[in-house]
């Protein structure tokens, strides 16, 4: 894991920050921000969810470039420099827009695969799975039918519980 | 004059005052810089971005707005930098408006659309997004406020602070901010008076009236600017018609209609309005021509001035009526048929003012209107309920404040122009007359009076002798309150706000405290019952006055007047129209245009036994009133929307009338024009305009005022002031306020 650490996702940062914002700073005073915010925030939200449309990109272009022109205050265009900051990220935003987190924070999106060179078939992450997607057959002496543990990607979301549970670490983010 | 600045916008130069905003700037050289939340006579807040412009040497854009002009300033108001900001704002503004401008009410008037076309924005540039679901309020009949087209712009909740209740505001912060009342209750729950100031600002289609709905769009529209009648204050009003009639009224140059003015005026289209002339036919009044009405009219008016003498013939016309046909009511019953029984219905309220004034000044200079009472550094209010009477007066004030006046008021309850009371005198109710007194010594014994005025002013101080020396026990406000009002009334341009309804004694006061001061220009603002309650005065329709005003009793006034008409004029002092309506007066054919003086006149029961007696009584009116009801002839009567013409201000300026709707019915001045032709005096007039040329040539020859005249005060022992409160809702005793919405929404909203 120490090597996705370094990597930060640049659509969740933002998303923080612009809610901390709007819960804090934000006054409403001005058109911009209370809409723009809300706006970015939406996109953001889509990014995260694989749900982006490709236009979503030049949105919050526009959004990062225009509030920092119309902003009244400095809070206002403090945020709207943090998006144009973290949109420089062009790589980790096309990611998402492809329904890939690079550092696995966005759940939505974030993939697991179960190294078959290491699973011991011992079933547990099976059992904690709560949405069903981790398909395989128990460990059985002397028996040769049993299928390896594989995640379903369609079934998973992302929410990592079978990776602590595993006695060997043998899950781990694509 | 402030010094001015120079500054360049868009590359022409322009010179304003030092002060202005660069928006002023860029207007003084026709450049319109687009604006949503700006709206003039409102404070800017520069929130909505869209008058965003560069400045040479200046980082970021800047609100042109609220920006103000320093010397040598670069302005760039349409480079694509700003294009592209307001593009921007605009294209979010969409996200959250709800809006369809095909069904739109507003559409074709409304700002963001046209903005929108402007900049090309694009309406689909951002997905819809709305933290707060959109509310439709609709609870009231009149103003339907659906806050998914609020585009958050705050001029609405401006207006209402600035001349409504503040019943309009931002509530919650941030993504969730909204424009709603209290709770989000309907407007009709929440102290709302529903002057609608806020749907004349909304730039879009936020905030409608209820009753334009489905009647028409905004490019199909004929406005007709005219003078709202609901009472004295006559505030310009322009109604906009379609193909049914009129659609909505909105403020005129005055920027203020209380809710009688926007939306009272659907009596017009009431359907039991009369439409034809009616006379009296074995026990029923039937429809007739108007020729038979007319000449029925004169020829029963002048058979019983044959026969009974030029006194037994009277008129009563209503204080509402356009100039016009006040000043043509005069001359019929002066000219034509040689009485000065003729009489306005304004008499009851406004009388002791007038003869207070009349006495003092000798003439009217010394009257002026609400726009007066705006500019002045001092106002002082006398009496109880006068902001709820007249809403007109409460904007005024609070405009006054807003530029810094002080503000006075003497009422023995806490009314609307009390809360805005800078010195608030509050007596025992009755005992307003004790506190003036101690104005008047105040002012003197403080040294606070004009000494060179007076010295020209005849009966002083012979007049302040009978003034009574003023101690807290008698009036219930303490001695320093009062000579803190007395400080603060006797600097600067005052303004005395009167009820005209005042009684003598009050009347002799205000008189004198106006003097003291050395005021004696615009000065007293009276509050009006009556639209036209000045006019009548000036025009003649009393029976003392004659055009100017110049007094009946006057034998030059009467010389020249009979020049001018070229006739005879009657000496013998007229009978007032509560001489005319009391038992045993020697009239016996009575001409009441416009006036229903058994609803509006007091002791009702008496009114009706002596009209009932009357040998023939005409009424004219819009509906068939009480009095009506008793007429031997009935005529139609026009609205004040269906007339040209004008009304007269307290101050003497005309308040142009012009025809919103037409009408079958023919125009006021025309009627009598008719009659008064049928009774052998010819009057040729081809329209309002020629009547109105004759009487301002008239007005206009009256002599210049004396060296005013110290009021005689009667002792303070001896009277009462009634307190005279009657809210927004319960309209003034006219047949025709009663047909419309407002009477509806009286028995709905809650005080």
């Amino acid at each position: 894991m120490t090597a996705e650490a370094c990597v930060e996702c640049g659509p969740a940062r933002t998303a923080t920050i612009l809610q901390e914002f709007a819960a804090d700073g934000l006054c409403g005073r001005c058109l911009p921000c209370p809409i723009g915010v809300g706006q970015a925030l939406a996109i953001l939200g889509r990014l995260r969810h694989g749900a982006a449309q490709p236009e979503d990109l030049a949105r919050l272009a526009l959004i990062a470039g225009s509030l920092l022109e119309t902003a009244r205050c400095r809070r206002g265009k403090e945020a709207a420099q943090a998006l144009a900051d973290s949109l420089r990220d062009e790589i980790g935003y096309a990611a998402h827009l492809g329904g890939r987190c690079p550092a696995g924070s966005c759940p939505e999106l974030r993939l697991f695969r179960v190294r078959a060179e290491r699973c011991t078939m011992c079933d547990r992450c099976h059992d904690v799975c709560p949405r069903g997607a981790i398909r395989g057959d128990p460990f059985v002496s002397y028996r040769s039918d049993n299928r390896p543990y594989v995640i379903l990607e369609k079934k998973c979301d992302g929410c990592g519980l079978c990776v602590p549970v595993c006695p060997v670490e043998a899950i781990e983010p694509v | 004059m402030a010094e001015e600045v120079v500054l360049r916008v868009d590359g022409r130069e322009a010179a304003v005052p030092a002060g202005s905003t660069i928006l002023q700037a860029a207007e003084a050289v026709d450049i319109a810089i687009p604006r949503l939340c700006y709206f003039p006579g409102l404070p800017a807040t520069g929130s909505c971005r869209l008058c965003l412009v560069e400045v040479e040497g200046q980082g970021d854009l800047v609100p042109s707005c609220t920006q103000r002009v320093r010397p040598g300033m670069e302005i760039r108001t349409d480079t694509e930098r700003v294009r592209d900001a307001r593009r921007f704002v605009l294209e979010l503004l969409w996200s959250t408006h709800t809006g369809d401008c095909t069904a739109c009410e507003k559409s074709g008037a409304c700002d963001l659309q046209r903005y929108t076309y402007e900049f090309g924005a694009h309406k689909d540039r951002f997905s819809p997004e709305r933290a707060v679901p959109p509310v439709v309020d609709s609870a009231s009949p009149l103003i339907e406020r659906d806050s998914g087209l609020c585009i958050l712009c705050g001029r609405c909740v401006q207006a209402c602070h600035e001349q409504g209740h503040g019943v309009l505001d931002f509530m919650r912060r941030g993504m969730a901010m909204a424009v709603t009342t209290a709770l989000d209750r309907p407007l009709s729950e929440v102290g709302c008076d529903f002057c609608g100031s806020c749907i004349a600002v909304c730039p879009v289609g936020a905030l409608v009236e209820k009753d334009r709905k489905g009647q028409g769009r905004e490019w199909e529209f004929i406005s007709a600017e005219t003078r709202c009648g609901f009472c004295g204050s006559g505030c310009d009003q322009v109604l906009d018609s379609a193909g049914n009639g009129i659609v909505r009224a909105r403020p005129g140059d005055g920027g203020y209609l209380c809710a009688r003015g926007k939306f009272g005026w659907d009596f017009l289209r009431a359907e039991d309005r009369l439409r034809a002339p009616l006379i009296r036919k074995q026990g029923e009044l039937v429809e007739v021509t108007w020729e038979e009405a007319v000449g029925h009219v004169a020829q029963r008016l002048s058979s019983l001035r044959q026969a009974r003498g030029p006194g037994a013939v009277g008129g009563l016309a209503g204080g509402h009526l356009p100039s016009e046909a006040q000043y043509l009511f005069g001359r019929l019953f002066r000219a034509a048929l040689g009485t000065n029984n003729v009489d306005s219905t304004a008499r009851p309220a406004t009388g002791a003012l007038v003869s207070a004034v009349v006495a003092a000044f000798g003439n009217l200079a010394a009257v002026g209107e609400a726009a007066d009472m705006e500019r002045a550094e001092v106002v002082l209010v006398l009496g109880s309920g006068l902001g709820e009477s007249y809403p007109r007066a409460r904007v005024a004030a609070k405009r006054a404040r807003a530029h810094g006046a002080k503000v006075v008021v003497l009422s023995s309850v806490d009314d609307e122009l009390a809360a805005l009371a800078d010195v608030r005198l509050r007596p025992e109710p009755g005992r307003e007359v004790f506190v003036l007194d101690g104005l008047i010594r105040a002012i003197v014994d403080l040294g606070l009076h004009d000494q060179a005025g007076l010295a020209r002013c005849r009966d002083f101080p012979a007049g302040l002798a009978s003034v009574e020396a003023y101690d807290a026990d008698s009036g219930g406000v303490p001695v320093e309150t009062v000579a803190e009002a007395a400080r603060v009334w006797a600097a600067g341009r005052g303004a005395l706000v009167v009820g005209a309804d005042a009684l003598a004694p009050l009347a002799a006061r205000a008189i004198a405290l106006l003097l003291l001061t050395g005021r004696t220009e615009r000065a007293l603002l009276p509050l009006d019952p009556f639209a036209n309650a000045w006019g009548s005065v000036a025009l003649g329709t009393w029976s003392e006055f004659l055009p100017g005003p110049r007094l009946v009793a006057d034998r030059a006034a009467r010389a020249e007047l009979a020049r001018a008409w070229d006739t005879q004029l009657p000496e013998e002092p007229g009978a007032t129209g509560p001489e005319m309506l009391r038992h045993g007066s020697s009239i016996a054919g009575l001409y009441v245009m416009g006036a229903d003086p058994v609803r509006g006149f007091p002791g009702a029961g008496k009114v009706r036994q002596r009209l009932t007696a009357l040998e023939f009584l005409v009424v004219q009116d819009l509906f068939l009133t009480e009095t009506a009801r008793l007429a031997h002839v009935v005529l139609p009567l026009p609205g004040l929307a269906e007339e040209e013409g004008a009304l007269w201000g307290p101050g003497g300026e005309p308040r142009r009338l012009s025809r919103a709707v037409p009408t079958p019915v023919p125009a006021s001045w025309e009627v009598v024009a008719r009659i008064s032709d049928a009774l052998g005096v010819r009057l040729p007039y081809r329209s309002a305009g020629d009547v109105q040329a004759e009487y301002q040539g008239l007005s206009a020859g009256v002599p210049p005022g004396r060296e005013p005249r110290f009021p005689k005060i009667p002792s303070a022992k001896t009277v009462a002031v009634p307190t005279t409160t009657f809210p927004m809702f319960s309209l003034p005793e006219e047949p025709w306020t009663h047909r419309s919405r407002l009477a509806q929404l009286a028995t709905e909203v809650k005080p």
